[in-house]
């Protein structure tokens, strides 16, 4: 079992700095860091323009709702960052690299060495997470007040990231089954899917916004549960939305069960889509389109 | 054969496996169409939560769609070129008879093909879903300003090409870089003027932020609150496509000359 559990650490490592390398060494580190703290802070900008012009037209400024919006934009992106890395390396490594085949006959722990490759893409993402929100202290519209450090309960934002780590890897692992047989264009399903869930986690509006059973479905939803945690600890009150009812207990409780679920769902949808792989010859599998 | 000839041939050939792929390959469809409404339809109910005007939620949707052609002028025209050399295309490409702006030129009519689908899908959703009214002073004026528009867009995407042929990996990133800084810039989600002057100032440089301006001000009137007359977005928009077809087409002759000295057309995952 200790063995076992090492070699899938080592695994995990190697995948971790394969993937780090990957994203960073094709630039000089400064202009990487750039990149990394740029793009995020753009995307997230928007949505504080989109505010303006809409207190602009309306007359009514709504910094409560700024503030779930940002917070939940500005995390929202390890959601997408940690699934698509990992379908982005089945695909990458088998059509472009055409290393995949090896990485499966070597002896690392195959799910290991892919986790660490999402958890790359995530810390990459979790770096323009934290400066975006470090970022939202300097804006106006009541942002400074609603993000100050001091107003952040540490303990809960922390465990909340640690729950968070497998639910993630858990999504990440369904589509990276999913990406395994498919062609190239698997590549998309990590964002596609992440664009599904940006709209149904509620990620930058309350859900009470959607139409009733889209809304019933979203609530569930475990990036839904993720998010509500970490804003809560990071802005002290729960959003507005189906959700704001609901005791700390009950959402925290929630969020474990769902984290745990998926990750096993994962888990188990990998091992069967690896041995569907295999069969089918799809570990040197090049599409080309 | 004649220069025209050939360069008209190459485009449609060029072209051709865009258009059909997008038949042949339904599950294409799905990821041009639905996936790009999500989004869309996400900042349309921040706008809706925050009970703003139609107005509002009709520019995220048009909006939408132009961020469409700019995605296909960074993926399918800018970095091509990129995954032409991965898959080992590009050395055909470039033994081929015909000009590499040719082989552009029908990636970009193919381009607009494909994106044209993602485009109407999320109009319709804009019209049908949200409600949204269009309703614009002249329809001409409206397609002769898109046209323009995709011109000095598509002219961008071929400079782009260009200088990509010398790049490596950086150029994904590069590619990547370019999209949320630029949405952001271009006010596709609100007027350009809510950035403030200086910022609409510098985005004005951006062919797609005059475009959906000029656009939008034919669509909406008053309510666009448009950064200068059409007048001056349409002159800016021919300038614009005129310099961007000429650079590329220097660019184009001139990184190739350089590509092939050093030796990059062929390297590949670098």
């Amino acid at each position: 079992m200790r063995s076992t559990l090492a070699a899938f650490g080592r695994s995990l490592a190697q995948g971790f700095w394969l993937g780090w390398q990957i994203e960073s060494n094709w630039a000089r580190p400064w202009l990487f860091a750039l990149y990394t703290l740029i793009k995020p802070l753009a995307g997230t900008l928007l949505l504080v323009f989109m505010f303006a012009a809409a207190a602009h037209a309306t007359g009514v400024e709504q910094p409560g709702l700024l503030a779930f919006a940002f917070v939940g934009n500005a995390l929202y992106m390890l959601v997408g960052a940690v699934s698509q890395g990992m379908t982005t390396a089945i695909v990458q490594d088998r059509e472009s690299y055409g290393m995949l085949r090896y990485v499966r006959v070597s002896p690392v722990v195959f799910e290991g060495w892919l986790i660490g490759r999402g958890l790359a893409s995530g810390l990459k993402a979790a770096i323009g997470a934290v400066w975006t929100l470090a970022f939202g202290l300097l804006l106006p519209f009541g942002l400074a007040e609603l993000l100050s450090p001091t107003r952040i309960d540490w303990v809960a934002l922390v465990l909340a990231l640690a729950l968070g780590v497998p639910l993630l890897v858990g999504l990440g692992l369904v589509l990276a089954a999913a990406a395994l047989n498919m062609a190239r264009h698997g590549a998309f399903l990590g964002e596609g899917v992440g664009s599904a869930l940006y709209l149904l986690s509620g990620a930058i509006f309350p859900l009470a916004i959607l139409p009733g059973a889209l809304q019933g479905v979203a609530t569930f939803l475990p990036p839904t549960l993720w998010l509500e945690t970490l804003r809560r600890a990071i802005l002290h009150r729960p959003g507005p939305g189906p959700l704001e009812a609901w005791p700390a207990g009950t959402l925290w409780l929630a969020l474990a069960a769902a984290s745990a679920a998926l990750l096993a769902l994962g888990w188990w949808l990998f091992r069967v889509s690896d041995r569907r792989a295999r069969r089918g010859g799809r570990y040197d599998l090049t599409t080309g389109f | 054969m004649n220069r025209v000839a050939l360069f008209v041939r190459a485009a449609f050939a060029r072209a051709y496996p865009r258009i059909v792929g997008l038949i042949r390959e339904p599950t294409w469809m799905i990821q041009e169409t639905v996936l790009p409404i999500l989004a869309v339809a996400a900042y349309a109910l921040v706008y809706r939560t925050l009970h703003a005007p139609d107005e509002l939620v009709a520019f995220v949707i048009l909006g939408g769609a132009m961020t469409a052609f700019w995605l296909n002028v960074l993926w399918a025209m800018g970095a091509q070129f990129f995954w032409e050399r991965d898959s080992g295309l590009l050395e055909i490409y470039v033994l081929a008879p015909a000009p590499l702006m040719a082989i552009l030129a029908g990636m970009a009519l193919g381009g607009i093909f494909m994106t044209l689908v993602r485009a109407v899908a999320i109009l319709a959703v804009g019209l049908f879903v949200f409600g949204v009214r269009l309703e614009p002073s002249s329809w001409l004026a409206l397609f002769g300003v898109f046209a323009l528009t995709l011109l000095a867009l598509y002219g961008l995407g071929m400079i782009f090409a260009s200088a990509f042929l010398m790049w490596g990996r950086e150029a994904w990133h590069v590619v990547n870089l370019l999209q949320e800084p630029v949405y952001l810039l271009s006010g596709l989600n609100y007027p350009v003027r809510t950035l403030g002057t200086v910022l609409a100032t510098i985005a004005a440089a951006l062919p797609l932020t005059v475009g959906v301006d000029a656009l939008r001000q034919l669509l909406f009137g008053e309510a666009a609150v448009g950064l200068m007359p059409v007048g001056w977005e349409v002159a800016l928009l021919a300038v614009a496509a005129v310099l961007f077809l000429a650079l590329a087409a220097w660019s184009l002759a001139t990184l190739e000359r350089r590509a092939r000295a050093e030796g990059r057309l062929s390297t590949r995952n670098q």
